[in-house]
């Protein structure tokens, strides 16, 4: 049988979950990705590349890698992050960072050249000239966000090894999914999933008429 | 005098865009900058008001930073005609002159995005939102690019008014355009100076 407040809780938490790993991703994706874009620096071809082939890391490699770092006897196991949201977090953060960061980039090294130099003549600061580049594009940051989100969302590998499937705290819609199909619930495998796309879509038109709307 | 160059050079990537450039920029004149697409004269234009630096050479010049310019490929922010026009009112926190708006009549676009206008409609925007500063400095990139007719002359006809306070750079293609507006000229080849002087001489020189 369906039960509806599991499936509900699987929702909070995927949802909670991949928000929170998309918001932060995103500041710190503008952060590093104005920096990266603006400024002349020794290796910024390499991280640049770094990065852009980051973007198609396996998220169960990122899983495994934050694995070993949070677990009892890593780096950070004193953290006792192993089996939580936040271990989910992070692991998904790694996953989606490195693609939010370098659609920035690339966008801002488009822009920034022909803002720039007018933007200067006026005696821009570079907090104007950041502003600018922000808001004068929303769409592509929406877009960025939305990428950022729907893999976040979506992805099942990285966040089932750091969170590991626990009930109630970190069994998000795609560990549900996984788990149910695999006990033979195949009807609630595919109410969920179902689910899951109608979540994505809704998110999706919901960014899509904010585009729009400028 | 406003501006000194002496033996100015200025390269990007190793190549040398401009050659031992020698000029000075009176206070009070206009200055007319022309020469082929691509001789240098929109780099020279930045060099003067100090958006970029030249590479190596001498540069004096009496302001202290850039001032707002009229770049070829100014500015264009997704936004409404006014929230473009008014952009440099709200970086500057200035007081900011409207009459080049109201001349060129574009109080009726004010609403509509920036990006459905005509060339001819946003280079008046452009224009008007430099001349909105009202500074005694005025760096033109082919201020009548795309305009029509009608509109180039009264283009001209505001600037030979502005001219008598003010000192204007400018690049322009129309010689008989820069006969009526300018005082001193600069014809550019490859980035040197084939030939500067002033009225008379100029168009002798140029016999067009
Ligand atoms: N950022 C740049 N990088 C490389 N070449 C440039 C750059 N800016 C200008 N140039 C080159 O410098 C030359 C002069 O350009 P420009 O000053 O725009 O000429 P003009 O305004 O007279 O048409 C051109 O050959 C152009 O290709
Ligand atoms: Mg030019």
């Amino acid at each position: 049988m369906l039960d509806t407040s599991k499936v509900f809780e699987a929702i909070i938490i995927s949802l909670h979950v991949s928000f929170v790993s998309t918001l932060f991703a995103f500041s710190i994706s503008i952060f590093f990705g104005y920096l990266i874009a603006t400024k002349k620096f020794i290796l910024k071809r390499y991280i640049v590349s770094i990065l852009g082939s980051l973007t198609s890391i396996p998220p169960v490699c990122a899983g495994l890698i934050v694995y070993l770092i949070i677990s009892r006897s890593g780096p950070l196991g004193w953290m006792e992050l192993l089996y939580t949201p936040s271990a989910m977090i992070i692991a998904q953060f790694i996953i989606i960072f490195p693609i939010m960061v370098t659609l920035i980039i690339n966008y801002i090294e488009r822009e920034y050249p022909q803002l720039r130099d007018e933007l200067i003549s006026y005696g821009a600061s570079q907090k104007d000239i950041l502003f600018l580049l922000v808001t004068n594009q929303k769409g592509i940051y929406l877009t960025t966000l939305l990428i950022g989100f729907g893999r976040a969302v979506s992805e099942y590998g990285a966040a089932a090894i750091v969170g590991g499937s626990i009930d109630h705290v970190t069994r998000n819609m795609t560990a549900m999914i996984a788990l149910e199909t695999a006990k033979g619930n195949i009807l609630i495998g595919v109410t969920l999933g179902a689910i899951l796309i109608s979540i994505s879509l809704i998110i999706s038109f919901g960014i899509n008429y904010f585009k729009n709307d400028d | 005098m406003m501006i000194n160059l002496k033996k100015i050079q200025y390269q990007i990537s190793k190549k040398t865009i401009l050659d031992n450039i020698n000029l000075n920029i009176q206070d009070g004149k206009t200055t007319i900058i022309m020469g082929k697409n691509g001789s240098g004269k929109s780099t020279l234009l930045k060099l003067l008001n100090q958006i970029i630096k030249p590479s190596s050479g001498f540069f004096e010049s009496n302001l202290s930073k850039p001032v707002p310019m009229l770049f070829q490929k100014p500015l264009i922010l997704q936004n409404s005609v006014i929230y473009n026009y008014q952009i440099l009112k709200q970086i500057k926190k200035h007081q900011i002159n409207h009459s080049w708006f109201e001349k060129f009549n574009l109080l009726n676009l004010s609403n509509q995005k920036m990006i459905s206008l005509s060339e001819g409609e946003k280079q008046k925007i452009f224009i008007s939102r430099i001349m909105s500063f009202d500074q005694s400095q005025l760096f033109l990139d082919e201020p009548n690019q795309s305009l029509d007719l009608q509109s180039e002359k009264l283009l001209i006809d505001l600037l030979m008014k502005e001219k008598k306070e003010k000192t204007i750079v400018m690049t322009l293609h129309d010689f008989e355009i820069a006969k009526k507006i300018g005082d001193y000229f600069i014809y550019l080849e490859n980035g040197k100076i084939l030939v500067q002087d002033k009225y008379e001489n100029f168009f002798k020189k140029f016999p067009l």
